[in-house]
């Protein structure tokens, strides 16, 4: 068995961590993320990539069933955490690497999965409703909703491929895995176009937390899209922040937004400024690097050209940021960030209330293609600057 | 000459085979996993293989053109030092009158989509 | 100086499967170590072997109702395009297959990515590899012509098809000096194939992963594999075509192939993490109406001076 245990240890070498954000946690998740970068791991973009499942915060409700649901979905070997406090965190990751290289749990974990995906109650119930939901839109009628309803029913008791084609047999229209087929809906050119249902969030990488967009989909296009945030909303303490919070909050921003337009160098740099401000070293050492990056931001054509006119806010809106689209948002958050190192303080905006927030990011993301609503919805402050807990480390 | 093509999909084809039953080996299950499309933690209400708007489909029309001209294109290329002038010119006023087309597709807002 | 490109045995493509094996992991390693922080850039450079030991050790998946033949040819076929392209790339001065038609050859292996990558996006049944397939179409449209086009220009300066003639032509004065805009466009064509950045919304991180979305383990290791695999070849295509292939003061002519190819694969994976992503409808314009003109003058440049030399 040397050798399984030599490719153990190699393999945990650089795992690939899957974070999960809970509102209030960003402290959290940023030191898990200082944490990755000190050791050299990876941050995963889903969980087919993922070896570990790191929730920051403790999620409750819906959100941990969305985290249950997609813990399901790691191939394994796999490890789930939930870390609470910033101090855990290295001891915790350290905890999950242990756990991978462990082969016999890990066998005996595989093994325990080998049904089809099973699924909570609760979400049956549910699911159940929309697959009506469905139909209605579609060209078939309620009894077809039905039995799919009843395969769906069928499945849950791990019945294996066969149990599967004979739902199939028993009805007009297969419907594999008790999941329906996509409904008809007219689109806006006027074309009657395949209408999928893509929920974005809570589980989502560079996605601000809790937050929930169910969108309804053609092609790459968000048709129309509801807004939820799930955890309650955070509450807003714009007054409690310090110049120090600002700009670690402003930098994990922008770092997100560069993240999601592709710019793997600069988002480096941005949560290095980050994590050093985080860290508690003197906020006129944050001075420099800022300014740098705010030079060489200005430079990146590509980047503006990617990110100009992206969720632009009509210039009449009461919101904050009234007139400005995602990269305005984006350098006005570095250049916040630069001012409050200098020691100047801005006015703090009053950040919009909850609704407010989700009235606009329905009525912005409607009717957009997909990479720009993910780039939209980083280049928005959903949660207000709280005080993160600055590590003494 | 084609004997070491075939070799050569031969060899690839084979350590491809190889890593799976490599895999099958070392992974820690055998079988693989079953699961739900990854949905950000929600269970998905419909398949997703569904008639997908690709909305760049006039640029697929303009490649089309474009692509049937490459078959005359490649074989151009070998003969021309040897036709002279004439080749050049014949080909060239061709692509012309395609880029032709480009420009006019271009204007009427085919390479945008949103 | 004659750079004579010889056919070796059939046998010996064996050897050249392994060397585009060797080529992809060489460029995985100089992209880990671009990836690490600073002063854990050699540890870095490790970052295929655990890659590859953390691949083979996951369990792989399948989703419910996916197309898995769709989904595993997609993602086989990769690694098999890429090797099966080298087949007509001479290194150095040996190639396993001179065939007439060289680039045609090659030029048709690329055009197979387009029904594999969006193969591997269709199979798994899941919205995200779905659209990420399909961007990967919207992408080729844009620079599979350009493509094309920085193709013809070293085989109308040569006046043949066949990869080494083009290597041949290259005596004394390399084509990237007088073919500077079909090097650049073959040189961005290499990264959109081969799935790189700026090219690389087909498999970015807002679509959590796209085409790479849903797949783990083996199936995930081969996806990986072949997109260094393709930009590996691919450089090695920039160079027998623009750089001069083999030739070189000195040192035997595999040498001066190789150690150009692996520059210019470094140079490329240096480049990519410094461009953010790039949109296909925000590339469409800029590929049809900027690109795809200026290759054809490109063209147009070399038939004039080929004519002229008579």
């Amino acid at each position: 068995m040397g050798l399984s245990s030599l490719l153990a240890r190699v393999a945990t070498s650089r795992c690939h961590v899957l974070l999960v954000e809970v509102p209030g946690a960003a402290s959290v998740r940023m030191e898990v993320q200082r944490e990755l970068v000190r050791l050299g791991w990876v941050e995963a973009d889903s969980p087919s990539e993922a070896d570990i499942l790191c929730v920051c915060g403790a999620p409750s409700g819906e959100l941990l069933g969305a985290v249950d649901r997609v813990w399901e979905q790691l191939p394994g070997p796999r490890a789930r955490t939930t870390v609470v406090t910033a101090e855990q965190v290295a001891r915790e990751l350290h905890g999950c690497a242990e756990r991978l290289r462990e082969p016999a749990a890990q066998t005996a974990d595989a093994a325990g999965r080998d049904q089809r995906p099973a699924e909570p109650d609760d979400q049956m119930d549910d699911s159940d409703d929309m697959n009506h939901g469905g139909m209605d839109h579609g060209d078939m009628d309620h009894g077809d909703g039905n039995h799919g309803g009843m395969d769906h029913g069928d499945m849950d008791h791990g019945d294996g491929d066969d149990g599967m084609d004979h739902g199939g047999m028993d009805m007009d229209m297969p419907m594999p895995g008790g999941i329906g087929l996509a409904g008809q809906e007219e689109d806006r050119d006027g074309l009657d176009l395949d209408v999928l249902h893509l929920p974005l969030g809570p589980v989502l990488p560079s996605w601000p937390a809790g937050l929930v967009l169910r969108c309804t989909i053609q092609g790459d296009v968000i048709f129309s899209a509801t807004a939820e945030l799930l955890e309650g909303t955070p509450a807003p303490d714009p007054l409690a922040a310090d110049a120090r919070a600002f700009i670690v909050h402003r930098t994990d921003l922008a770092g997100r937004v560069l993240r999601l337009a592709g710019s793997d160098a600069a988002a480096e740099r941005m949560y290095r400024i980050r994590n050093a401000a985080l860290a508690g070293e003197p906020l006129g050492d944050c001075r420099g690097p800022l300014m740098a990056e705010l030079a060489a931001l200005k430079r990146s054509v590509l980047l503006r050209r990617s990110l100009r006119g992206v969720g632009t806010i009509g210039a009449d809106s009461f919101h904050a940021e009234a007139g400005t689209d995602a990269w305005a948002r984006l350098t006005g958050w570095v250049e916040g960030a630069v001012r409050a190192a200098n020691g100047e303080t801005d006015a703090a905006g009053v950040p919009a209330s909850w609704p407010v927030q989700a009235a606009l990011l329905e009525q912005l993301v409607a009717g957009e293609e997909l990479s720009r609503v993910r780039l939209l919805v980083a280049s928005l402050d959903l949660a207000p600057v709280g005080t993160p807990e600055v590590l003494s480390r | 000459m084609y004997l070491g093509i075939l070799v050569l999909l031969a060899a690839v084809l084979v350590s491809v085979g190889a890593l799976y039953v490599l895999s099958r080996l070392t992974a820690v299950a055998r079988n693989p996993l079953v699961s739900r499309p990854f949905l950000s933690g929600w269970v998905p209400e419909e398949h997703a293989l569904s008639r997908y708007h690709a909305r760049y489909y006039p640029v697929t029309l303009l490649f089309l053109a474009f692509d049937v001209e490459m078959l005359f294109m490649y074989p151009w290329a070998a003969v021309v030092s040897r036709l002279g002038p004439g080749a050049v010119i014949e080909m060239f006023v061709f692509l012309g009158v395609l880029m032709a087309g480009v420009f006019w597709a271009w204007r009427e807002g085919a390479f945008k989509w949103a | 100086m004659s750079a004579g490109v010889e056919q070796v045995s059939p046998v010996w493509a064996v050897v050249a499967a392994i060397a585009v094996l060797a080529a992809a992991f060489a460029g995985a390693a100089v992209d880990g170590a671009l990836q690490a922080r600073p002063g854990a850039r050699r540890a870095g450079m490790l970052a295929p072997v655990a890659e590859g030991a953390r691949l083979l050790r996951q369990r792989r998946r399948t989703l419910v109702a996916a197309d898995t033949l769709l989904w595993r040819v997609g993602v086989a076929g990769l690694p098999v395009v890429a090797v099966l392209m080298a087949a007509v790339l001479p290194f150095g001065r040996w190639v396993i297959s001179d065939l007439p038609v060289g680039l045609v050859w090659f030029n048709a292996m690329d055009v197979m990515l387009w029904a594999l990558v969006w193969m591997a996006g269709w199979g798994p049944n899941a919205a995200y590899p779905l659209v990420g397939g399909y961007r990967f179409l919207a992408l080729a449209l844009a620079y599979e012509l350009p493509l094309m086009f920085a193709l013809t220009a070293p085989a109308v300066a040569a006046g043949s098809l066949r990869m080494a003639d083009i290597v041949a032509g290259q005596d004394g004065l390399w084509y990237v000096v007088w073919m500077p805009v079909a090097f650049l466009v073959f040189c961005a064509s290499v990264l959109a194939f081969s799935l790189h950045r700026p090219f690389d919304a087909p498999l970015a991180r807002d679509l959590a992963g796209g085409v790479l979305a849903e797949a783990s383990g083996v199936d995930r290791l081969l996806l990986l594999a072949g997109r260094h695999a393709l930009l590996a070849v691919g450089s090695g295509f920039a160079v027998a075509l623009f750089l001069g292939g083999g030739s070189g003061p000195l040192l035997p002519a595999w040498v001066w192939f190789l150690a150009k190819t692996l520059l210019l694969q470094s140079v490329l994976l240096v480049v990519r993490r410094h461009l953010p992503s790039v949109r296909p409808q925000a590339l469409m314009a800029a590929a049809w109406a900027v690109a795809l003109p200026a290759t054809l003058l490109q063209v147009a440049g070399v038939a004039v001076v080929v004519v002229a030399r008579g």
